[in-house]
C-alpha cells in the first residue's frame, strides 16, 4: 500500500469507515509518520470549523410554499387519468353493449329470414329441399310405420323391397275406395257400422303393402372421379338399373365441396338413374363402397293410389285382350267370306293397339315406385399446400367483409353516440375545470 | 407507540394507505435537512425551496417504492441532490453565453452562488459561515456533495454511495480530497476573516 492510499485511509479512519485490517494499518502508520499524524489532527480540527456553518431553518412562509406546491401533486380524485381511464371504460361499455344488441338484432333477423325461406319452400310445396339438407338416417327412411293389432302403437318394420306398410292415420286420410280395394274388401263393407279400420287392417289375410317411390341423393368423395362413373355404370347396370343422366367434369381447379369447406375437389361429376325398389338397397349398399359418403337421403312418396290404378287399367285391358280373343276364336269359327276377313283384320288391328297400350300399362305400372337416386362424385384434392393456399382468397375475403362490417357498424355508433360523447367530455371538462379552480 | 418513533418505511406505508399524519411526520423530520442540504449545494435558497418541494411532490406520487433496503433518506436525498444538479446546469448553461470560455469553473460556481439570494445573508454567524461556504463552494460538484452529506448530515459512505450512485472507493477518494484542498484553502482564509 502506498502513501497516497494510505492518506485516502486516514480520512476514512476519521469517520470510522475503516475494516479493522485497516485500522491497524493507519494506526501503525500515524505512529510512524509525523506528517501524517499532522494532517489527521488537521482534518479533525476541521470538521469541527466546518460545523460552525449553521444549520438554516425554512422560514414558515417558505414552508406553506412547500407544502402548497407538493399537495397540489396529491392525487386528487379527478386526475386527468383517472377521467381518461373512466370515461374510456364508460365508452367501451357502452359501444359493447350497443354491438351486442345490434349483433342479436342481426342474428334475430337471420333467423327470421331463415325461417320465412322455410316456410315459403313449404308454401310452394317444393320440401323437398328442406328434407335433403338433413342427413341420412337408414332405420328412418328405409323404414316405414305399421299398426300392430288395432293398436294406435307403431312399430319400424324394414321394408327394403321399397313396398311399406301404414299407420292407421294414414289409412284414414285415404279414399275409401281405395282402402277397400287396397284390403279387399268392399265400399258397404267399409261403410258399416263398428267398423274398426285398424282391426281390419291387422287382420286382412290380404298383402296390402302399399307403393313408395323412393327419391335420393348420395354425395361421394372419392380418389378418382373417372373410375368412379364407370364403376357406378357397371354397379347399376348389375342390379338392372336405368342410367338416366351421366355426367364427368374433368377439371384441376379447386373448389369446397358442398357443405364441407374445409375439403377441397377438383373433377367431379353426376350420375342419375332409377332402379327397381328391391334393388335400391344392394345398389346403395355397393355405392357406398365407392368412396367416403359425405351425404346421403331418401326421399318417399306414396304412390299405392296411382299403382292401383294402374294395375286396374292392365286388368281392364287384360280383360279386353281375352274378350278379343274370345271374339276372334269365334269369328274364325262361325263367321263365312269376306265379312270374316274384314272381321278379322279389324279384331287384329285392335288387338295390336291394345298390346301396346298393355305394354304402356306394365311399364308405368313398373315404373311407378321405381325408385330415383342421384349419386354426385368429388374427386379429392391430394395437395394439402394447393387446398390451403386456395383457401386463402376466401379467407382474406371473409375477414376482410368482417372488417368492413365492423367499420361499418362502427360508423354508425360513432355517429349516433357522438351526441352523447359530445356532452359527457364537456361535462367532465367543466367538472374538472371547477375542481380544479376550487383547489387552487 | 407515538408517531414520533414509528420509522420512514412504516410511516411511508401509513401514508400511501391516506394517513395524512404520517406524511405530515415525514415532512416534520425531512424538511430542514434536505433544505439545509440543497441549499449548501446550490447556495440558492429558491433552489433549495424547489428541491425539499420536488422530493415531497414525487412522493406524493408514490414515487417512492417501500421494500426492504431501500432506505427513504438516501432516495429523499437523491432526489433533492438531482433536482439541485439541473438547476446548476441550466444556470451553467446561461452563464456560459454570458462569461468567456477563461473563466475557470470555481469561479463559475462561486458567481453561479452570487446570482440570486443567498445563503450567507441569512446566517447569523455570517462572517464564518461565508468563509467556509467560499471553501466549500470552490470544491468540485462531487467533492462538494460527498463532503456535504458527510459533514453536515452524518451520511455513512454506505448511504453516500447510494445517493452519489458510484463505488465506495470513489467515495472514500472523493471525501479524502475534498479535505486535502480545504486543508489547504481554509486556514488561511480563517486567517484572513480573522
Amino acid at each position: 500500500m502506498n502513501h497516497e492510499e494510505i492518506k485516502i485511509l486516514i480520512s476514512a479512519y476519521l469517520d470510522g469507515e475503516v475494516t479493522p485490517s485497516e485500522k491497524d494499518i493507519v494506526e501503525e502508520h500515524l505512529r510512524s509518520c509525523e506528517s501524517c499524524h499532522k494532517d489527521f489532527q488537521m482534518y479533525r480540527a476541521m470538521s469541527s470549523s466546518l460545523k460552525k456553518w449553521t444549520n438554516e431553518s425554512l422560514s414558515p412562509d417558505e414552508e406553506i410554499n412547500v407544502q402548497k406546491r407538493f399537495e397540489q401533486r396529491r392525487a386528487p380524485m379527478f386526475t386527468k387519468r383517472r377521467v381518461a381511464v373512466f370515461t374510456s371504460v364508460l365508452v367501451a361499455m357502452i359501444v359493447g353493449v350497443m354491438v351486442q344488441t345490434l349483433i342479436n338484432r342481426q342474428s334475430m333477423g337471420r333467423l327470421t329470414s331463415s325461417a320465412s325461406d322455410v316456410g315459403d319452400q313449404y308454401a310452394d310445396g317444393n320440401t323437398n329441399e328442406i328434407r335433403k339438407s338433413t342427413q341420412y338416417e337408414p332405420s328412418y327412411m328405409q323404414s316405414d310405420y305399421r299398426a300392430r293389432d288395432g293398436e294406435q302403437e307403431a312399430q319400424y318394420i324394414d321394408s327394403s323391397l321399397g313396398a311399406v306398410t301404414h299407420p292407421v292415420e294414414f289409412l284414414a286420410a285415404r279414399p275409401v275406395e281405395v282402402n277397400a280395394r287396397f284390403m279387399g274388401m268392399s265400399d258397404a263393407q267399409l261403410a258399416a257400422p263398428g267398423f274398426n279400420m285398424a282391426r281390419a287392417y291387422a287382420s286382412s289375410p290380404i298383402n296390402y303393402q302399399s307403393k313408395v317411390r323412393k327419391t335420393g341423393m348420395v354425395g361421394l368423395l372419392v380418389e378418382d372421379a373417372g373410375k368412379t362413373q364407370v364403376e357406378l355404370e357397371n354397379v347399376i347396370a348389375k342390379y338392372n338399373g336405368i342410367i338416366v343422366d351421366s355426367q364427368f367434369n374433368q377439371s384441376t381447379e379447386e373448389r369446397a365441396v358442398p357443405r364441407q369447406n374445409n375439403r377441397m375437389y377438383t373433377s367431379s361429376g353426376t350420375v342419375v338413374f332409377t332402379v327397381l325398389p328391391e334393388n335400391l338397397r344392394k345398389v346403395l349398399l355397393e355405392i357406398r363402397k365407392l368412396g367416403d359418403v359425405i351425404l346421403e337421403n331418401q326421399n318417399g312418396e306414396d304412390v299405392t293410389q296411382q299403382y292401383l290404378e294402374s294395375q286396374q287399367r292392365l286388368d281392364n285391358d287384360q280383360q279386353i285382350m281375352d274378350r278379343f280373343h274370345k271374339i276372334l276364336e269365334r269369328n274364325i269359327h262361325n263367321a263365312d267370306g269376306v265379312q270374316k276377313i274384314d272381321n278379322v283384320q279389324q279384331i287384329e288391328s285392335e288387338m295390336e293397339e291394345l298390346q301396346s297400350v298393355i305394354q304402356q300399362d306394365k311399364l308405368s305400372l313398373t315404373q311407378t315406385d321405381m325408385a330415383t337416386m342421384t349419386v354426385s362424385f368429388y374427386e379429392k384434392s391430394d395437395n394439402p399446400f394447393k387446398s390451403m393456399m386456395n383457401k386463402w382468397p376466401m379467407m382474406f375475403q371473409r375477414s376482410y367483409e368482417g372488417f368492413v362490417n365492423a367499420i361499418g357498424i362502427m360508423m354508425v355508433l360513432f355517429s349516433s353516440l357522438l351526441p352523447f360523447i359530445v356532452v359527457v367530455s364537456l361535462v367532465l371538462w367543466a367538472a374538472l375545470y371547477l375542481i380544479k379552480k376550487y383547489l387552487k | 407507540m407515538s408517531i414520533e418513533e414509528i420509522d420512514d418505511q412504516e410511516l411511508i406505508r401509513r401514508f400511501y394507505q391516506a394517513d395524512e399524519d404520517a406524511l405530515k411526520m415525514i415532512f416534520k423530520r425531512y424538511k430542514d435537512s434536505l433544505f439545509n442540504f440543497s441549499l449548501r449545494y446550490t447556495g440558492n435558497r429558491a433552489d433549495a425551496e424547489d428541491a425539499v418541494s420536488h422530493t415531497f411532490m414525487m412522493l406524493c406520487e408514490k414515487r417512492y417504492v417501500v421494500k426492504e433496503g431501500a432506505s427513504f433518506k438516501t432516495w429523499a436525498y437523491t432526489v433533492a441532490r438531482n433536482l439541485c444538479l439541473t438547476k446548476l446546469r441550466s444556470q451553467r448553461k446561461l452563464y456560459s453565453l454570458w462569461f468567456t470560455k477563461n473563466d475557470s469553473e470555481e469561479k463559475q460556481s462561486i458567481e453561479i452562488a452570487d446570482h440570486g439570494p443567498i445563503a450567507r445573508d441569512l446566517l447569523h454567524d455570517k462572517e464564518l459561515s461565508q468563509i467556509i461556504q467560499k471553501a466549500i463552494n470552490k470544491l468540485p460538484s462531487e467533492q462538494r456533495q460527498a463532503l456535504l452529506l458527510k459533514e453536515y448530515h452524518g451520511f455513512s459512505y454506505q448511504e453516500i454511495v447510494q445517493v452519489l450512485d458510484c463505488s465506495l472507493e470513489k467515495v472514500k477518494v472523493l471525501i479524502f480530497r475534498a479535505r486535502a484542498f480545504l486543508k489547504e484553502v481554509l486556514p488561511p482564509l480563517l486567517k484572513e476573516g480573522r
